[in-house]
């Protein structure tokens, strides 16, 4: 198979005109590339020089459009621009000089990022938006400078930022900074045909009243606005994905207090350009360690995806993509990065999910299972309803942890056989499955196959085994407390087997399974209550049957009780335990009468118990 | 130190090494162009410095699968060609089964199965390539080899 997938996979070569595509453009982009710094950013290019009064600003501003190509090449500059309550690239014209209020345009008419400086990066509700539109149309924003006033260190100290996109063909990004006094700088850029870098190609400058401009801003603000980066996620309705198998569905109450604590989270700052451009390659290699995926759909025309992937490295990526039902593409129209504190997240979330009322272990719902569980040798498997349950829950609700490979085991844990251990069995109609808590910190889980083979009966084959690593000492301590229990309610001995015998030799068993069962279950009710005691000694005849049963003691001995029947109803009772030494020894004889015929036809008519030919002549006989 | 070289002696050198890559992981032949050119793209402009022809190589499979796994996930649904996408590259018809059966498994399996299989990597130059520990890259090729085993026999033979 190996050959074959390189024989074929090796036919793939890139067809002649599209290495020449390839080609031509890595070669375009050789010729336009520009120096670059240590830090990835494109050196400020030299047309921006020439509009001399904001040197820093377009310096600034040209550096970080530039990185926008770098970070995701041509054509991908719009993932850093925010689309308010848009799904395409705005393709409306709008001219500055067609509102008479306002010297930038109408702001209720196009789409536009108001960064205050907060953290969120412009992350509002339409409403919010609605309403700053509003604000920043009525302001006053003064007349235009026509000379440039001294610029300060402090003027460059940018309090707001609004940006938006003008046109397509091509676009030209527009900005506007005002700054700590008031400075008000408008800025339009476009990429350039040559160098592929941001150029300005105009600009204009205001003086504001910034304390009544903050005051409005600040005033519509406080009024806002959603408690994360994602919005309230009380709002909406999403899917979170833990990868514990449940594929997002908890209940509904759970899901409350997943939205109290996404909301209440501490998600940091958005991550700046350059760490999206380191992100670029070490960000998406975190992804790989993806633990949780949170996923909702906003809006209906059309609907757009959106998603959280959060890895195990704390590496945050929220994307938002639209599926166009025409084309049944993707078109991906945001991207934002963060970093968080992965063990409080994690703690968190599992804190939540685990007392969800759905939860299973990654092992199935074991109060569905009928599984036999061996603590540290002792076998519990007549455990009491409430037990049981006691058991289950805390099986389903066990911290299993993450699955890990063998080779994530030191040959200390791999050579070490000695151990206690909790193993518990179970089986469906053609699976054994094994699970064994180690004392060391890790847990088999163990899959068998089983055939039914003609002339051999049950062949068992390994299916898989799969290692997870648990806090031992946990799962033992919860066991303990739950058979703590079991042994102060429960009987103190586990039934393990019983048979019937002819004679004392000759065993007699029911035609099938099902007669096993009933005959097991009759021994431990329905015979002990036929049992009637006596004080006689008269044995008239020999003894007909035996019954030997078996029973496992709470402390790793067992007790054995063996039921001589005589053919006139006489029973004689021999009980054995074993002793300190692990021998059996006598330690009790009972002497009890029973109705031999009543005996026998519950054997054979409820039981399913071929007795021997003669005896049914005797019983004739008796009749 | 080796500067790496000029756009068109790497696209001659690597192109249908890199194509191969993001075309099985992609399935698609124009998000594969993409994939590869944009890998190009970066190496020219970041230039970066190799310590021999391995590492440059090695640098280049790193970039593409990153772009790879970048397109996947932002268009998880996009179209594939499966049907036809591995006509005309002269594949015997017995043989595309396998490589159809490689493209179907999930990219976590499929690139450690293609650099494994396809490339000749060994193990830890896989875990290096993907930054994943060797024990991940040693659990994810037994898992993606079982898969493709189990997929190919049941679709495909």
């Amino acid at each position: 198979m190996d050959k074959k997938l390189k024989n074929a996979a090796d036919k793939i070569r890139m067809p002649e005109d599209m290495k020449q595509r390839i080609i031509s453009a890595a070669e375009l982009a050789e010729k336009n590339h520009v120096n670059t710094d240590n830090d990835g950013y494109i050196d400020v290019v030299s047309s921006a020089e020439r509009v001399d009064p904001r040197r820093n600003i377009i310096r600034t501003i040209s550096a970080i459009a530039a990185c926008a190509v770098l970070v995701g090449g041509i054509g991908t500059t719009g993932f850093l621009l925010h689309r308010q309550n848009s799904t395409q690239m705005s393709g409306n014209e709008v001219s500055g000089t067609e509102c008479r209020s306002c010297p930038f345009g109408d702001f209720s008419e196009f789409d536009y990022s108001f960064d205050a400086g907060d953290g969120k990066n412009g992350r509002y509700s339409a409403e919010t938006y609605t309403k700053l539109s509003d604000f920043l149309n009525k302001f006053n924003w003064g007349e235009e400078l026509t000379e440039y006033e001294t610029r300060t260190e402090e003027q460059d100290a940018k309090v707001y930022h609004i940006k938006w996109t003008r046109g397509d063909t091509p676009p030209v990004d527009c900005d506007i900074y005002i700054s700590v006094d008031g400075f008000v700088t408008y800025q339009e850029s476009m990429m350039g045909f040559e160098s592929g870098a941001m150029e300005t190609i105009g600009s204009k400058c205001y003086k504001i009243d910034l304390d009544a401009f903050d005051r409005g801003v600040q005033e519509i603000l406080a009024q806002a606005d959603a408690p994360t980066p994602f919005g309230d996620f009380s709002e909406f309705e999403y899917s979170l994905d833990a990868q514990d198998g449940k594929f997002g569905e908890y209940s509904a109450e759970t899901y409350a207090k997943l939205s109290d604590f996404l909301n209440k989270f501490n998600w940091g700052e958005e991550l700046g350009m350059s760490e999206a451009e380191n992100d670029d390659e070490t960000g998406l290699q975190d992804l790989v360690y993806e633990k949780y995926t949170i996923t909702w759909t906003k809006g209906d025309t059309p609907p757009v995806n959106c998603n959280i992937y959060v890895s195990k490295t704390g590496y945050v990526l929220y994307n938002e993509d639209i599926e166009y039902l025409e084309t049944d593409e993707d078109h991906f129209i945001e991207s934002r990065s963060y970093r968080i504190d992965f063990n409080a997240f994690d703690s968190g979330i599992q804190a939540i999910i685990a007392e969800d009322a759905n939860y299973v272990s990654p092992f199935g719902d074991f109060s569905k299972l009928d599984y036999i569980l061996n603590a540290n040798d002792a076998k519990y498997s007549e455990l009491s309803d409430d037990v049981r349950a006691n058991l289950s829950d805390f099986l389903n609700n066990f911290n299993w942890g993450e699955e890990i490979s063998d080779d994530q085991l030191s040959e200390e844990e791999k050579n070490r056989s000695q151990m206690n251990l909790h193993s518990l069995e179970w089986r469906s109609e053609d699976k054994l499955y094994g699970l064994a808590v180690m004392e060391i910190g890790y847990a088999v889980y163990n899959v068998q196959k089983v055939t039914y083979v003609k002339g051999y009966g049950e062949v068992i084959e390994p299916e898989s085994v799969q290692l997870y690593r648990v806090d031992y000492e946990a799962f033992d301590k919860g066991i303990t407390e739950i058979l703590a229990k079991y042994k102060a309610e429960a009987p103190t001995e586990a039934f393990e087997y019983a048979e019937l015998l002819f004679g004392q030799h000759e065993r007699l068993t029911p035609t099938d399974e099902e007669g096993m069962a009933k005959f097991e279950d009759f021994v431990r009710n329905d015979f002990i209550k036929m049992l009637e005691p006596t004080s006689s000694d008269d044995i008239v005849r020999g003894v007909t049957y035996s019954i030997l049963t078996s029973y496992r003691l709470d402390d790793n001995k067992r007790r054995q009780a063996n039921y001589f029947i005589f053919r006139d109803g006489f029973v004689e009772c021999n009980e054995y335990k074993t002793d300190e030494k692990g021998e059996m020894l006598l330690t009790n004889t009972e002497k009890y009468k029973i109705d031999v015929d009543k005996l026998e036809s519950v054997l054979k008519d409820e039981i399913g118990v071929e007795l021997p030919e003669y005896r049914e002549i005797n019983i004739n006989k008796v009749d | 130190m080796q500067k790496c070289g000029c756009a068109r002696e790497a696209v001659e050198r690597y192109g249908d090494m890199l194509y191969r890559i993001c075309l099985l992981s992609l399935r698609n032949t124009a998000d594969a162009e993409d994939a590869v050119q944009e890998t190009f793209i970066k190496y020219v402009q970041k230039s970066p410095d190799f310590s021999d022809g391995e590492h440059e190589k090695a640098w280049l499979i790193t970039v593409a699968t990153n772009k790879c796994h970048d397109m996947l996930r932002y268009r998880t649904r996009h179209k594939t060609e499966s049907e036809e996408l591995l006509y005309g590259y002269a594949i015997e018809k017995e043989e595309s089964g396998i490589l159809e059966a490689l493209m179907e498994l999930p990219e976590k399996y499929k690139t450690p199965l293609m650099l494994f299989y396809i490339d000749q990597y060994k193990l830890d130059e896989i875990s290096d390539i993907m930054g994943i520990s060797l024990s991940a890259a040693k659990m994810r090729l037994s898992r993606g080899r079982k898969l493709l085993k189990e997929k190919y026999r049941k679709e495909y033979m």
